[in-house]
């Protein structure tokens, strides 16, 4: 791969990419099934996802591809090809879905009255760039999106503390302890999205990093679902909190500062936009390197405008109304991810492991 | 170079710029009018909207109404003002609902405000009793917004500030019934009192001492005078305590402490301190008992002493989970003190004993 980037980067792309169905579904998806100890969630997943991150990374570092082709090198040509493909292709229309729920409820939000069409069809030519320019360039504006995020994030959250009120929260006891866990499979069906990021390993130019950066950004991100649930259940209420589609935006929307009523959507609204681009940006360019391989020759430059007609084709005809794309976001994409990258990744690794051995 | 041109047209495409059959109108400041103050009210089946703009410098408050058969069209008919301007509800701080239509649309309106993109959930709640909103808007004129902001700090009776569009809608969602504060126009804007609303509906009025019981129980109270053998007490402050017990078979109740402090109006305050405190206790004591047996009347646990006795106890989750307002055993206590005097201002009203 001729771009190369670090682990650093690496992770924090991935961090801003899994802030996007973070920020989307959470704690509304925890709730459901763990109640009023949702905001505990997060901790439990973090656990377990560290562990398979860990996991995978050294999985991926003992297979070391030369020629910079992950599952090419786990399962040879053919099927290294094949898989490529069906990895490459499930990127690119989930980033399709991820484009229109995302479309709809920003319009929704600024412009009622508008359709998510003109902002379906702008993402899908802006996407172009990242595709053409290689992901160093965008890895590397990650590293700046990255304060601006944190600092979004770090002003919502000062300014709700003190509208947290304990009883919303409390009381938690080991009887809790289940509920959490059942809450955590949502979060762990999120974070399967950092699985897809590992297929970059080969371009790293410090690969042994990668184990270490994967849990430190991580558990940023689970650290910062825990905060966002906290915040959200203990300003709104599991009962108020579970009923809203985006409780961030109700809590934002809701903010005072100092006394004053303040109109602030606008930082949710740069969370929101920020980590959606990031999203469906970097794994758009994952689906770019897995796929390009499989066009030889002038075959590769056609992938990059492809990609993106597809993507803002699916955005168009996944469903006719928000409620049916944002049933695909909810329910049918995370278990596909999971499935992804939990069950086959780590198989398809190990089968390279294990070919690469009795050569 | 190229990329950058590449990107350049779709960020133009983002930004909406202009009126025009793509994107949707822009709004100029000049042309929007910032309501402050709500109404709600049924009529001939309608919902009917009345809304209280907020004066400035250079345009004084104005109240206008529409209709419709949901809140959501009634609002919607409503945003377009006389003189072309355009409402906007960003800055509504105070919805007041008719008595007759607080029997039919506190549900609607507590989920029009959750969804709107406009309406906060930190929005004030008021019943008018005794007449429409829009009857009070009318007869209180521009000073309305400011009259209601100030009700919970000045409130002439022991001062409480209102529940929120969201305390209510969590409310409702935990145990199935909210309070809402009461404001009734005599000569003025004054509170008089709390409604108790049950599965969406207005189910009972708690009059002056109950709501003051009330106040106390949910730890809301702020002070105010009272009244009581012709001397007149300021109540600086009140704490509640919760004590979760066990009543006789073993269901959960609770014990309530209460500790209030008071100054006694005249200049030897302290000398007959003693028996004002007693007086006090009594009254306070008897405030109580009227709250809770509004409480017990509703079957709800309107004051959520659920959730204060989860808070007193918060790694006891299922001790409490079987709380209930009319299986619990509730008790309390309540200990006054007088800590010093203050000069009875002349002509200033004083809540009745």
């Amino acid at each position: 791969m001729r771009d190369k980037i670090s682990s650093r980067q690496l992770g924090i792309m991935a961090f801003l990419s899994l802030l996007s169905p973070i920020v989307r579904l959470l704690p509304v998806s925890s709730l459901a099934l763990a109640g009023q100890a949702a905001w505990l969630s997060p901790i439990v997943a973090a656990a377990v996802a560290c562990l398979f991150a860990l996991l995978v990374s050294m999985l991926a570092s003992k297979l070391r591809p030369q020629n910079g082709e992950l599952l090419r090198a786990s399962l040879g040509s053919f099927w290294g090809g094949a898989f490529s493909a069906v990895f490459g292709l499930w990127l690119v229309f989930y980033s399709g879905v991820v484009l229109r729920v995302s479309a709809e409820r920003l319009v929704s939000v600024l412009y009622p009255e508008a359709s998510p069409a003109i902002f379906i069809l702008a993402t899908s030519v802006a996407l172009l760039a990242p595709l053409t320019m290689g992901n160093r360039t965008l890895y590397r504006a990650s590293e700046l999106a990255l304060p601006l995020i944190m600092g979004c994030l770090f002003f919502v959250l000062v300014f709700s503390v003190k509208d947290i009120r304990l009883r919303y929260l409390l009381p938690v006891g080991l009887e809790d302890a289940g509920a959490a866990a059942l809450g955590s499979l949502p979060v762990m069906e999120i974070f399967a999205i950092w699985a897809y990021y590992l297929l970059l390993a080969p371009a790293l130019t410090d690969g042994d990093r990668l184990g270490r950066e994967s849990v430190k950004w991580l558990s940023l991100a689970a650290f910062c679902a825990f905060l966002l649930g906290l915040t959200t259940i203990g300003v709104l209420s599991p009962e108020l909190c579970s009923g809203f589609l985006s409780p961030a935006l109700a809590v934002v929307r809701n903010i005072s500062i100092f006394g004053t009523d303040a109109r602030v959507d606008s930082v949710i609204v740069a969370i929101w936009v920020i980590t959606d681009f990031a999203l469906i940006a970097s794994l758009l360019g994952i689906a770019h390197q897995l796929l390009r391989g499989l066009l030889p020759g002038r075959g590769s430059r056609l992938v990059a405008p492809g990609e993106c007609a597809a993507v803002a084709s699916v955005a168009f005809l996944i469903s006719g109304s928000a409620e049916g794309a944002a049933r695909w976001s909810e329910k049918l994409a995370p278990i596909v991810n999971s499935a992804l990258a939990y069950i086959l990744l780590p198989l398809v690794l190990v089968v390279g492991i294990i070919r690469k051995n009795s050569r | 170079m190229k990329r950058l041109f590449l990107l350049l047209p779709a960020i133009f495409l983002l930004v909406s710029c202009g009126n025009g059959a793509f994107f949707p109108p822009s709004r100029e400041i000049e042309d929007m009018s910032l309501v402050r103050v709500l109404g709600i009210d049924l009529e001939d089946g309608n919902i009917k909207i009345t809304g209280l703009t907020a004066g400035g410098a250079s345009s004084e408050s104005a109240a206008f109404s529409g209709s419709g058969a949901t809140l959501s069209e009634a609002v919607g008919l409503l945003s377009r003002l006389p003189a072309g301007k355009n409402a906007v509800f960003s800055h509504v701080e105070s919805v007041l609902i008719g008595e007759k239509a607080a029997g039919r649309v506190i549900p609607e309106t507590l989920d029009f405000i959750s969804r709107s993109n406009e309406l906060r959930l930190g929005t004030r709640l008021f019943i008018v009793r005794g007449d429409t909103a829009a009857g009070l808007i009318e007869d209180s004129g521009g000073e309305l917004g400011d009259l209601l902001s100030l009700l919970g700090e000045n409130s002439p009776y022991l001062g409480v500030f209102a529940f929120t569009a969201g305390e209510c809608s969590a409310a409702l969602k935990r145990s199935g019934a909210c309070l809402i504060e009461c404001v009734k126009y005599d000569e003025n804007v004054a509170p008089c009192g709390f409604a108790a609303i049950r599965d969406g509906k207005l189910a009972l009025f708690l009059e002056e001492r109950a709501s003051e019981g009330a106040a106390i129980i949910m730890n809301r109270l702020q002070g105010g005078e009272v009244s009581l053998s012709g001397r007149t007490l300021m109540i600086n402050g009140a704490e509640t305590r919760f004590i979760p017990v066990e009543g006789p078979g073993g269901e959960p109740g609770a014990k309530l402490e209460v500790s209030l402090t008071a100054r006694l109006a005249g200049t030897d305050g302290r000398t007959n301190a003693g028996n004002a405190e007693d007086e006090l206790t009594l009254y306070v004591g008897e405030n109580i008992r009227l709250a809770l047996e509004a409480a017990l009347k509703l079957g709800a646990d309107i004051y959520d002493i659920r959730g204060s006795l989860m808070e007193a106890r918060p790694f006891s989750a299922g001790a409490f989970s079987g709380f209930s307002m009319p299986s619990a055993e509730i008790d309390w206590s309540v200990s006054a003190k007088i800590t010093g005097s203050f000069d009875l201002r002349e002509g200033a009203e004083s809540v009745a004993g």
